[in-house]
Parts: structure tokens; C-alpha cells; sequence
């Protein structure tokens, strides 16, 4: 059999066949288009402006490798003029986090670029090795998610930058625009999918660059591109990448490959019918996408339908899909057993009643953005330090 | 062990229903919590039926409702029109005694009270609410050839099934208006109902999501071809909008709830097919469509956890819908121009493929998507 050439620039031979399209290309093409594409995503949503300060939010995972390669590539060719940092987050994860940092070290290094390392310790007074002597393994993802949106935060902060791009792909979209219609979550279905989120309520705005490229696709260009990336998962989830939601995302994409993009897109067209209408932009829900844990917002890995079920259960009872209005205004009430009577329903003009919008402060205690009056991460350090009463926390 | 109702007291419960134990008797309960919709007098109702068991358990209901409202005086006629679509093109449209014609014969012994006919799939040609200028159909041949053809032009499994259900829903709407009835009936779950929420998100149709499920008057917008011979390639003209009310009564009964209802009358359970065992064991995922992988995936979501499956409904239902003047020449939903102004995904589309380009502006995203991969 012949080898295939590649059909983009009918020369050479066909190494890669695309996850997105199966188009066969060579491999100097695929990385062309890759980046290309990246390029177009960064063009269309204007995410930088020239002299641009952007830190990267690199775990030394695929992900923000390959979003680092490709910015320093289309920094240089399209002459951006961004001045590009990595930032790291020591969550404390011995046998894990050390050697991902090691190869952040390497990255700094080959891309040239300043590094700079915050550590859950330094900020929190916890390494996440003591959250889990403390709390044990269940549950711990929820501790680590919601310190790693604050730290990538604060981080940036000291290096006076005020714009994190991370590497989320399109499948983590995909995976969180599933999940938060499975999960019912209005709010945060509305801003999952922005590009840019954060920015006007927060000092620092996220954005995702590789929103629209395929998780394959990231893997086929490190490859391809030889780049030094670490592919260990969490010793404190090994299961991360085995929810739900997105093993039905990974199915959907072995039936028809543009499904991840196709679910990208209903979930911005979705964002604009939600009551806040997508408006509501903020980063709270972000931070697997330097962590290289990929349990998307901080829940648990393997069971997490279950753990929704569970706590929709405790919801009080809600009415039921409709709600049921009689012509004269009255409750009908229907007591004979074998009648089956169709209740006379008129229309109503709205489906239910108004939805709660979220609205954001800030903590009392940290000053970070909050929808209550404590943030997340002091709500849960209270807790911790209550266990650990001999040693005092400042800040 | 055997707990005692929780609604009647009897004792041995037979059903768990929403987690709560139920006896057998109560079950019937389920029809009261069916609801028809409003009152349009006389009350003209069409429903779909699939034969498989939610349009079955839809038909039952209907059927009892007709004979109780026959047996009371004064009450406004109630007039149930069951509609099967037959999509078997092997047979030509016009052929009697097909399997379909069949069973249809076996429904009409068991439910006298409502009237059950067989429509064709390929009477959907003749459907004005298409823009069939917009699709590729074969313009030769009889019309079960032309569909044959189009379907097997098709790029993928997923894009037959999402146009085949898309070419059912159109059909039993104008068969609902043509007729002057005054409501279309589907017998969808709310498991059915959350698998189409979630599919047709994953076929790039969130915008239409509030429509397609929601009950209520629907905007229909039929198309007129081209007067002019010449013209033949040209679009067709936008005729007029009307609006017509669809409703899904089964809406808030689960499917595992539906099979259990009827499994309380063995003369109904027969008419259904068995339910195929191989259903769950995982095949080629060539052969499957996005419709097959949420229902499967619903299947397993369901028992476990049924209040994530009426969650999806429920939050689906609470997404706004808007209207734009513009309307979806295959799908009959509003266009989404805002959509498709910020979207800046589509790098990596095929350029060769023209229904991506020459459909601007009369397909949505999800029907490109459908007619061109």
C-alpha cells in the first residue's frame, strides 16, 4: 500500500490522522494547523493586547506544556509582544507534585522564561500531604481545587500580572457544560464556557487559549513536537479522569469526533439563555486546568453522580417538572381512585418562577471573591485548624 | 420486608416509586399525574406512537380518557388520533399488510376508543414546514427511492437518526394541522426527554434545547418553492408563521416507571417487542448514533439516580427561549445569528464541504452539522 500524503500539503507523507476531522496530514502540517488554529481562537476573542504581562498557569502536565509551547511560538511569529511568565502551584504533594515541578523547571528553561512557584504551604499553612493525614483521601480533591483557584490568583498578584491563561481544552468545556446541566447548575453553566472569565470582579482575568483544541490533538502535538511534559496522575486520585461525564464525552467523540466541539458550542449558545444571560463571568470554577488532576471544579473522582444524587435528595421537594394551575385558580384536588381525570392546565407564561442569581462580594477574612460572607478556602482552613489547635496560623 | 404502601396502606408493595414503596393499585396513580393539555374545545388531540412502551402507555391513557369522557354527558368531545410513522423503506409507501400495518391492527383491537392510522415516512416530501430546497434530496425517483437516497448520503449513523427524527416530528405536525387538530401529543419520558436535552447538546443544538422540550405553542413557518421553474436551485420563499401547541403529558413519569405501569396490564405489555437484553452490552461504536449513546447512558443514569434525569429536564426547562425572526429551514427552530457571530470554532471544518457555507443563514449550527458530518 501506498503511504497516504497528506492532504493539506500534498507532499509529504501522512503521519497524523486528526481526532477532530480525520484528516490526514504530515506532521509538519498538523503542528502548523494546530497553532493556526490556536492563533485564530486568540485573534477572535482578542485575549491579549501588545506588552501584555500573562502568566501561565503550567503544572508541567500536556496541557499547559503545550499551551506554553504554542504561545512562545505565536508570540514570536505574530510578534504579540506578550511577556510571558510561568506560574506553578506547590500543592505538597510528595512523589507527585516535586517531580511535576521538576519538569515546569525544565520548561522555564528550554522556553526561557521566568518561573515562579507558590506553595499551598506558604499560602494556606497546609501542604495538601497534611490535608490528607489530616481529613484522609476522600474528599481531598475538594480542599486542593478550591486552595488552587486562590493561589493561581494571589501567585499572579505578586508578580503584579493580571491575566492567567490555563490550559483548559475543549473536552474539559465540554466535560463542565455536561455536568453542570446533570448537576442542574444554572450559574455556572452560564459562565463555564466564556473564554474569559473574572476580569472586571476580580483582578485577575483566566483565560483558556486551547478552549476549542482537542485533549488527542494537545497529546498528538507534544508528541510530535517532542515536548518535555509529565503524564503522572494524582497519587490522591488516581481515578480523576474516569467521571462520568466524561466517559460519555470520550464515547460521544468515538461515534462522531466533532461532538466535543459541537458540546462547546451548545454550551455558549445555552450560556446566553440562562437567566444571567452569561454575564456572570468569574473564575470560582476553574483550577483543574493547571493540576494536572483533572476532576473538573474539585469533585471527587468515580462517584460523583452518586454524590449529586445525594445531595439533590436533600433539596427540599421541589414541584415537579410543571407546575399546575387550574382554571379557576383553585388547587384541584383529586380524591376518587379509578377516575382519571385530566386537570385543565392553562398556560403559563413563564415556566418557573425567578431564578436566583448569584451575586459576588468578598471574603471577610481574605479579601478573595465570594458569593457568601467567607470564602471557600478560609471556610474549609477554619475547619482544618480546628483539628490542629497547637499551631497558630497567620494571614 | 414487604413494606406497606405508602399511599393506601395496603400492605406488600409491590413498586418502588421515587424511592417509595408503593402496591400495585396505587400505581395507576401515574395516569393521574399525566396531564393533557389546555382545554381547546372540542379536544383534538394527535400523539405519536413509536410502539415502543411510553407512546404505548400515551395510547392507554388516551384510550381510557376517550371512554370515560364518551360515557359522561355534556362533556366536549374528546377525539385522540394516534399516528404511527412507518420508517420502513424497504416496502413502497403505498403497501398494506406491512409489520407496521400489523401491529397498528393489534393496537386497534386493544384501544377502541381512540382512532390509530399508519402514515409513511415518505409522505414527509410533501411537508411544507422544509425548506427541502435546503437538503440533499434526489430530485428522480418515487419518493421512498428519493429517501433512500438522502439517507444513504448521509455523512454518519448520527446524522440518519437526527434527520429521521427530525422528518417524524415534522410529519406528525402536519399531520396535527392539516387535520385541524388542536394539539400534537409525544409520549417522550422524562428519561427520553433528558436523552434528547443531552443529544441534541451534543449535536450542536443547545440553543433549540428550550424548544424542543418545553410544552406549548411552537412557532411552525412553512416554505413555498420557487414559482419559477428556472429557479429550481434557488431557495424557497418564506410562507406563513403559524403557531401550534405541543405537549409531552409523560413528561415528569420516568421510563423504568412507564415499563413498570404497563407491566400491571398483561394485555398491553404484549403488544410491545421485548425488550432487546443486547441492548446493554457495548457495540461498535460505528454503527451507533448520539441518540443511542445518551439513551444507553440514561439507561444506567436512571435506576441509581433518577433525580439527576429529571434534573436535566428541569433545568433545561428553565433556559430562556428566544425568538428571532429567522427560523432553522430543517429543524423549524429559531436561527441563532449571535451564535454564529461569536463562535470561533470552527477552524478545522471541512472548506470542501459546501452544505457548511451554502446553507448560511438558513440551517442551524446542528443541522449543517447533520447534513455535512
Amino acid at each position: 500500500m501506498p503511504p497516504i500524503t497528506c492532504v493539506r500539503c500534498q507532499a509529504n507523507k501522512a503521519v497524523v490522522k486528526r481526532p477532530k476531522n480525520h484528516h490526514k496530514l504530515c506532521r509538519d502540517c498538523f503542528i502548523a494547523v494546530f497553532e493556526d488554529e490556536v492563533h485564530h481562537t486568540i485573534v477572535s476573542s482578542k485575549l491579549f493586547y501588545p506588552g501584555e504581562k500573562v502568566a501561565i498557569g503550567a503544572s508541567g502536565g500536556k496541557d499547559s506544556t503545550v499551551l506554553a509551547s504554542v504561545l512562545k511560538t505565536l508570540n514570536e511569529r505574530h510578534n504579540y509582544k506578550l511577556d510571558l511568565v510561568l506560574l506553578s502551584i506547590d500543592e505538597g504533594i510528595k512523589g507527585y507534585r516535586d517531580d511535576s515541578l521538576e519538569t515546569v523547571k525544565r520548561n522555564a528553561l528550554q522556553y526561557d522564561m521566568p518561573l515562579k512557584i507558590v506553595g499551598y504551604d506558604e499560602l494556606y499553612g497546609w501542604t495538601m500531604d497534611q490535608v490528607v493525614e489530616t481529613i484522609g483521601k476522600k474528599g481531598n480533591c475538594t480542599y486542593c481545587g478550591v486552595f488552587r483557584r486562590q493561589a493561581l490568583d494571589r501567585g499572579a498578584k505578586t508578580l503584579e500580572i493580571k491575566h492567567v491563561v490555563t490550559g483548559h481544552n475543549a473536552d474539559d468545556v465540554a466535560e463542565t457544560v455536561l455536568m453542570n446541566l446533570l448537576r442542574g447548575d444554572l450559574p455556572r453553566l452560564s459562565r463555564s464556557t466564556s473564554i474569559v472569565t473574572g476580569g472586571s470582579l476580580n483582578d485577575v482575568k483566566r483565560s483558556k487559549p486551547l478552549k476549542y483544541a482537542y485533549e488527542k490533538e494537545i497529546v498528538l502535538y507534544a508528541h510530535h513536537k517532542k515536548l518535555d511534559y509529565f503524564s503522572t496522575e494524582c497519587i490522591y486520585s488516581p481515578e480523576a479522569f474516569r467521571g462520568t461525564a466524561r466517559s460519555l464525552i470520550k464515547n460521544l467523540e468515538k461515534v462522531r469526533p466533532s461532538a466535543i466541539l459541537d458540546i462547546v458550542r451548545s454550551g455558549e449558545d445555552m450560556a446566553r439563555l440562562t437567566p444571567d444571560k452569561g454575564q456572570g463571568a468569574c473564575a470560582c470554577d476553574e483550577g483543574e486546568g493547571m493540576g494536572g488532576c483533572g476532576s473538573a471544579d474539585a469533585k471527587s473522582s468515580g462517584n460523583d453522580l452518586a454524590q449529586m444524587e445525594a445531595s439533590l435528595k436533600k433539596q427540599p421537594a421541589v414541584n415537579g417538572l410543571e407546575t399546575e394551575i387550574t382554571s379557576n385558580g383553585a388547587p384541584e384536588v383529586i380524591d376518587s381512585d379509578d377516575v382519571v381525570k385530566l386537570p385543565v392546565r392553562q398556560r403559563r407564561t413563564k415556566e418557573s418562577g425567578p431564578v436566583q442569581l448569584q451575586t459576588l462580594g468578598k471574603c471577610v477574612k481574605c479579601g478573595y471573591m465570594s458569593s457568601q460572607a467567607m470564602c471557600q478556602a478560609c471556610t474549609l482552613l477554619e475547619g482544618l485548624n480546628k483539628n490542629r489547635p497547637e499551631i497558630s496560623i497567620e494571614g | 420486608m414487604a413494606a406497606s404502601c405508602s399511599r393506601c396502606k395496603a400492605p406488600d408493595a409491590k413498586f418502588e416509586l421515587r424511592n417509595v414503596a408503593t402496591c400495585e393499585r396505587r400505581f395507576t396513580v401515574l395516569q393521574r399525574e399525566t396531564r393533557a393539555s389546555p382545554k381547546p374545545e372540542p379536544r383534538r388531540y394527535v400523539a405519536g406512537l413509536s410502539f415502543g412502551p411510553s407512546s404505548t402507555a400515551l395510547t392507554q391513557i388516551l384510550d381510557k380518557t376517550a371512554r370515560y369522557q364518551a360515557s359522561r354527558k355534556g362533556s366536549s368531545p374528546f377525539e385522540p388520533l394516534v399516528v404511527h410513522i412507518d420508517t420502513d423503506l424497504s416496502h413502497p409507501a403505498d403497501a398494506l399488510d406491512t409489520p407496521a400495518q400489523k401491529l397498528l391492527a393489534r393496537y386497534r383491537e386493544k384501544f377502541p376508543n381512540v382512532s390509530l392510522e399508519c402514515v409513511h415516512l415518505s409522505r414527509v416530501l410533501s411537508v411544507r414546514t422544509i425548506d427541502w430546497t435546503t437538503i440533499p434530496i434526489p430530485a428522480d425517483g418515487s419518493d421512498v427511492e428519493r429517501l433512500q437516497q438522502f439517507f444513504s448520503s448521509l455523512p454518519s449513523v448520527t446524522s440518519r437518526a437526527d434527520s429521521l427524527r427530525l422528518f417524524i416530528r415534522h410529519l406528525l405536525l402536519h399531520v396535527a394541522m392539516e387535520r385541524s387538530y388542536s394539539a400534537l401529543l409525544f409520549g417522550h419520558s422524562t428519561t427520553a426527554l433528558a436523552s434528547l436535552t443531552l443529544s441534541e447538546v451534543a449535536n450542536g443544538r443547545g440553543f433549540a434545547v428550550p424548544w424542543q422540550i418545553s410544552d406549548g405553542l411552537f412557532a411552525v413557518c412553512t416554505y413555498h418553492r420557487a414559482a419559477d421553474p428556472a429557479g429550481a436551485g434557488e431557495s424557497s420563499q418564506e410562507g406563513s408563521k403559524i403557531q401550534f401547541p405541543i405537549y409531552y403529558p409523560l413528561r415528569e413519569i420516568l421510563k423504568n416507571e412507564i415499563v413498570t405501569y404497563l407491566s400491571t396490564m398483561p394485555s398491553v405489555q404484549d403488544l410491545i417487542p421485548p425488550v432487546d437484553k443486547t441492548s446493554s452490552s457495548v457495540v461498535s461504536h460505528k454503527d451507533q448514533s448520539i441518540e443511542e449513546v445518551m439513551a444507553r447512558y440514561f439507561d444506567g443514569v436512571e435506576g441509581p439516580y433518577a433525580g439527576i434525569v429529571t434534573n436535566v429536564v428541569r433545568t433545561a426547562g428553565k433556559l430562556d427561549r428566544l425568538e428571532t425572526s429567522q427560523y432553522c429551514r430543517l429543524c423549524g427552530i429559531t436561527l441563532d445569528d449571535e451564535g454564529d457571530s461569536t463562535w470561533a470554532g470552527e477552524l478545522g471544518d471541512d472548506p470542501a464541504d459546501g452544505s457548511l457555507t451554502l446553507n448560511k443563514g438558513k440551517l442551524c449550527y446542528g443541522c449543517k452539522r447533520s447534513m455535512g458530518g
